[in-house]
């Protein structure tokens, strides 16, 4: 067999963690940036990615094993553009202890609850500490209460939730995956709030 | 943070036979026992749902053949219990006096890691028959024992009142709610990085 | 030891609903094979059918059952009870039971329970025996969220896949040119500090290349396979995630690179690193341009359509056609019956090489046209494999059996093991010519049939 040239070579890369490469070039118009989405499962991660990414809502739910990978370039206003790689986790349990794997070096960090589940937003409240704990120290924090559309079962208010996000300084927004509802939104605020300097 | 999933209870039911405990478990299950395996494997099965604080219990409870004398039903039958239930009969001051035969027997059978805190509930059944007259242990008296065991909750408990006997269970899941361990991260290894670093770097080809 | 026959059981009154999964329901009583996982304490984990918190009292008597015996000293193995067998596998502190009226040999019953303990560690590791150890009342149900559809898979699979009981894995067949040029491109990857590479249409090989000294055992395969084919979210997107594999190593996770390249084939590639993703990610966009340019995943596509081997191509001489008079009665019915399926009546085999650790059969036709005969048919194999594998009698090297519904035929050699299956008033004597000509056929199409050079460095 011949030399494995065709293939990329591995001891060139650094050794790190899930982070892509550092930018080449210092292009302040394309931002590049790693996103992680965490919550419990069933809260409707993958929907709001696959909302966002491909525009698709698939009412069946398809549990996410380890995490999926996607990628999505947005345009700002001022002609920037901005790409999420989003890691999107999954939410089961026995994944817990791997969650750093996929959120270590993130610049941002989706954390997402769904307003029918109180217990999904005290996981959200776990993921949070766990963040402030094991982040990056600049990572930018979204709390999204996602199935907004079922508000007739609503457990968790908005207010408690909008709340709780001030005391820990992030972004709060309540997104339905279903009806897109504040999908885009979402992503454009975190733009607008990542450092002006991305660091990997 | 502790999750706020189902959590599954293995409660034993011990005391001598004779006391009631499979009248009390069918009155509190509404279910009939078969009695089917009593016999042969010292033990009945059955399972009860209960809710407490908003939080949902499965209590698993294995009524076992109360036996005359003790016969061990071995160490893995009583395998990460998570309560067990004293039984006797308030009528019967042998029963009584063999709580402390069945603590022991069950500490050691399942020995569990923290026996001081291993959490029991007493309870003294039959306190209606001949409306009292034949009782023979004061409830004061199986206070004091339940309280020199380490305050040991205790229910009287009658065929008649079912009441206490869900009194008792959802005094078990409180138990449960209160010695729930901190959610362990589970934890598994992966492979030896390092060691197989070398065997890459031995295999790459030199360009 | 009494147990009591679940069928024989008097239906319980009031309990009629559809919707009623505990074990006083009739309807998860009539069920034919019932899979149970439970922890040491009698804690359920898994269950076939019904919500496994409302089984709780029934794990509690299979725990009780199996610490009865092992109180005296012993250990269960199974239990007969009327049509049922109640088969039973400890695995530490893992209890797995299977429920059977199939009148499947407890062996093969034993063997998927394995199966099932294999799949748990794919998802989990044996690292969960440790929580085990520290917490005697371990719940473990909460870690195997949302795998429901991994278990139901396999177990399907046990009624469908050989690969469950043959322990080899089987190829879609390729050119030989087609094949290694796959192989080719997945040596690179794995030369560049991949561990496993993995091409896969379904449950089928269409190359695997490990890293050197590692090996990929054919039950690994199975696991991994059943594990991305019955979970969904691997089709929406590229995914990186822990999996183990409990042959090659029980105790760790591996970390895998899943992407789906065509609608049932997909790239596998598995790491020991966990921070590998970006590396893997650039190597399949590598393998990719490799399989489009060299047309694999094409004839790939073209491969799935044609199907496999077909018993109607089995080449034979005019001498096997039977036109020659024989003394032999049944000759000329199964000279009739060759006109459906195979010449003298064959209709279905299995080839099993036992140096690489594949199989090959043949596809399913007409007459074993429904999926019930299909079944059937496994179920008669299966058999046929226990009692030729079963050490206190065997090894045998050939066996014939007749009933009604087929003669079946097994041999083997060193080097192989055919099982087939042939038309019940098939001939005896015909029926050996043609295994013998099955397996001619097979060693002179096995380019095209079997992965050779899967260990690495053997090519």
């Amino acid at each position: 067999m011949g030399c494995a040239a065709s293939v990329p070579d591995k001891s060139a890369r650094q050794a790190s963690s899930l982070n892509s490469e550092p930018l080449a070039a210092n292009d302040p118009k394309h931002i590049r940036v790693k996103l992680v989405l965490l919550g419990d499962s069933g809260v409707g991660k993958s929907c709001i990615v696959l909302r966002f990414v491909r525009g698709q809502f698939d009412p069946t739910s398809k549990v996410t094993v380890g995490a999926s990978f996607l990628c999505q370039t947005i345009a700002l206003q001022n002609s920037t553009t901005v790409k999420f790689e989003i890691w999107d986790t999954a939410g089961q349990e026995r994944y817990a202890a791997l969650a750093p794997l996929y959120y270590r070096g993130a610049a941002v960090a989706v954390v997402v609850y769904d307003i029918t589940s109180p217990d999904s937003f005290h996981k959200a409240q776990y993921w949070v500490k766990e963040l402030q704990k094991h982040g990056s120290p600049d990572i930018v924090m979204a709390l999204v209460g996602n199935k907004a559309d079922l508000h007739e079962n609503r457990r968790v208010s908005a207010q408690e939730a909008e709340e709780y996000a001030e005391k820990i300084g992030m972004f709060f927004i309540e997104t339905s995956a279903k009806t897109a509802d504040n999908i885009n939104q979402l992503f454009e605020e975190i733009s607008k709030r990542l450092p002006q300097r991305q660091s990997s | 943070m502790a999750s706020r999933r189902r959590m599954l209870l293995k409660v034993i039911i011990l005391g001598d036979s004779g006391v009631g405990k499979t009248s009390l478990m069918n009155q509190y299950v509404n279910k009939k026992f078969s009695n089917q395996y009593k016999a042969t494997i010292g033990a009945d099965f059955l399972t009860k749902e209960i809710q407490f604080e908003d939080r949902l219990f499965t209590l698993q409870i294995w009524d076992t053949a109360g036996q005359e004398r003790f016969q061990s039903l071995g160490v893995a039958f009583y395998r990460g219990a998570d309560c067990c239930v004293l039984v006797y009969d308030v009528n019967v001051m042998k029963s009584f006096e063999n709580l402390n035969n069945w603590r022991e027997e069950f500490l050691i059978q399942a020995s569990p890691s923290d026996p001081e805190n291993f959490p029991f509930v007493v309870l003294g059944n039959k306190i209606d028959i001949d409306n009292g007259n034949s009782r023979v242990v004061s409830e004061k008296k199986a206070r004091a024992w339940c309280a020199s065991k380490g305050n040991i909750p205790y229910f009287e408990t009658s065929a008649k009142e079912g009441f206490n006997v869900e009194a008792a269970f959802q005094c078990i899941a409180k138990i449960a709610l209160k010695n729930e361990p901190e959610d362990e991260i589970y934890l598994p290894d992966t492979i030896d990085v390092a060691g197989n670093r070398q065997h890459r770097s031995s295999s790459g080809c030199g360009c | 030891m009494t147990s009591r026959d679940r069928c024989d059981d008097e239906p319980e009154k009031g309990k009629g609903k559809k919707n009623v999964t505990d074990d006083a329901s009739v309807s998860w009583r009539k069920r034919k094979k019932h899979f149970f996982v439970l922890s040491h304490s009698g804690k359920p984990i898994y269950s076939r059918y019904g919500a496994e918190h409302k089984l709780a009292g029934f794990t509690a008597t299979l725990q009780a059952i199996i610490s009865y015996v092992e109180n005296g000293g012993d250990n269960i193995r199974f239990v007969r009870a009327g049509k049922h067998q109640v088969v039973f596998l400890v695995k530490g502190p893992i209890y797995l039971v299977c429920i059977s009226c199939t009148e499947e040999p407890d062996d093969a019953l034993r063997g998927q329970l394995e199966l099932l303990h294999g799949q748990m560690l794919v998802i989990l590791t044996k690292s969960i025996d440790r929580c085990f150890e520290k917490n005697k009342k371990f719940d473990m149900t909460p870690l195997l969220g949302g795998t429901e559809a991994v278990f139901s898979s396999l177990i399907h699979s046990f009624s469908w896949n050989p690969a469950t009981f043959l322990h080899a894995y089987t190829c879609l067949p390729l050119a030989f040119s087609t094949r290694q040029a796959a192989g080719a491109i997945l040596q690179d990857v794995v030369d560049s500090g991949v561990l496993f590479a993995m091409l896969m249409c379904k449950h089928k090989v269409v190359s695997l290349v490990g890293a050197q000294k590692a090996s990929l055992h054919p039950d690994d395969m199975l696991l991994l396979s059943n594990f991305i084919l019955s979970t969904k979210s691997f089709r929406t997107s590229e995914s990186f995630s822990p999996i183990c594999l409990p042959r090659y190593n029980p105790m760790a996770f591996l970390h895998a690179y899943v992407h789906y390249l065509e609608v049932d084939s997909y790239l596998v590639l598995l790491s020991i690193n966990s921070d590998d993703f970006y590396h893997l990610k650039d190597c399949r966009i590598q393998i990719e341009s490799v399989l489009v340019n060299s047309n694999v995943l094409g004839e790939v596509q073209k491969s799935v359509q044609d199907g496999g081997l077909h018993v109607e191509d089995v080449p034979v001489d005019s001498s096997l056609r039977s036109d020659s008079p024989s003394p032999h009665p049944g000759q000329g019915r199964a000279a009739l019956a060759s006109r459906i399926g195979g010449p003298a009546g064959l209709w279905h085999f299995i080839y099993r090489s036992i140096n690489l650790d594949q199989y090959v059969s043949s596809e399913l036709s007409s007459p074993l046209n429904s999926s019930r005969l299909q079944k059937e048919l496994y179920r008669a194999y299966q058999k046929l494999y226990v009692s030729m594998h079963d050490r206190q009698i065997g090894p045998h090297k050939t066996q014939f059996r007749r009933d009604e519904s087929y003669v079946l035929l097994c041999w083997i050699t060193p080097d192989f093991e055919l099982y087939a299956a042939f038309d019940p008033l098939a001939d005896k004597a015909l029926a050996i010519k043609i295994c013998n000509r099955v397996c001619q056929w097979v060693r002179d199409l096995e380019n095209e049939i079997f992965l050779f050079g899967g260990s690495p460095f053997s090519w």
